[in-house]
């Protein structure tokens, strides 16, 4: 009895350290295991916005990216891309108005959990002079 | 006999690398010109280009394809087309990307036609006109 007692305890230990190891790689796999990333160009634009004068000066280029998180390929996580807000913000924080020359990329990197959508921009910030 | 075997050996696989080797072009955008063009004056238009991401720098490689690393050049090919004419903008750009497969990966290119055009440059007082060339 006390065998068989024995041993039950030593099989339900295995399935113990099975579960965690399992889990533990799970954790693992999901924070590490890229299936595939892929980038691809999106555009060229003058300007993010309509120029509203002739005369801007240049203040240096910027570049920045935007991104987004769907859990499981498809339950949204994080707010969609705003691109338009993103630009603004970061132009603005360089002491800019606008974002001429603009180069978009769009990559997308498909892990275990779920996908990440990132939009590169880049472009030279100006701010416009009345 | 051995030798005619081995020389079939390599036919049929570059046979297979050739077939599983293949190539798609996608559209990317269309745009009126790379820069703003409302405060400058197109002096020449000096006719289409074409500028090309170079392939052997690896820059829109992919690993299986699937795995990509870095992102491919805009820049580059932009630099390439503006290169060819010695222009300063480009005008009616069309953009798009060129997808070559290959056994182990791909490679993005990506292609940049458009008309080069010269500006005249305004001298700082912006009433003269200097032609820039």
């Amino acid at each position: 009895m006390e065998q068989i007692l024995t041993a039950g305890i030593k099989y339900m230990r295995s399935i113990k350290n099975s579960f965690i190891f399992g889990l533990l790689l799970l954790c693992v796999c999901s924070l590490s295991a890229c299936l595939g990333i892929n980038t691809h160009v999106k555009g060229i634009e003058p300007s993010a916005r309509p120029l509203t004068t002739e005369k801007y000066e240049v203040i240096g280029p910027a570049e920045f990216k935007i991104s987004s998180f769907k859990l499981l390929w498809f339950i949204p996580v994080t707010p969609g891309l705003k691109i338009h807000e993103t630009i603004d913000e970061n132009v603005s924080n360089k002491g800019g108005d606008n974002l001429i020359e603009m180069q978009l990329w769009h990559e997308r990197q498909y892990w275990i959990v779920g996908t990440v959508e990132i939009v590169h921009v880049k472009g030279l910030v100006i701010r416009t002079l009345d | 006999m051995k030798k005619n075997m081995r020389i079939l050996i390599m036919l049929f696989t570059l046979c297979c690398v050739i077939l599983v080797s293949s190539c798609a072009t996608t559209p990317v955008s269309v745009t009126a010109s790379n820069t703003p063009l409302h405060d400058k004056i197109i002096a020449e238009n000096l006719g289409k280009v074409e500028g090309k991401t170079d392939l052997l720098t690896f820059q829109g490689f992919s690993i299986l394809g699937v795995w990509m690393l870095g992102k491919p050049d805009i820049q580059e090919a932009l630099d390439n087309a503006l290169a060819q004419k010695k222009a300063d903008a480009l005008i009616n750009i069309k953009c798009y990307e060129t997808y070559y497969y290959f056994l182990f990966g791909s490679i993005t290119q990506v292609v940049i036609e458009g008309e080069a055009v010269k500006f005249i440059k305004i001298t700082s007082d912006g009433t003269n006109f200097d032609s820039g060339y």
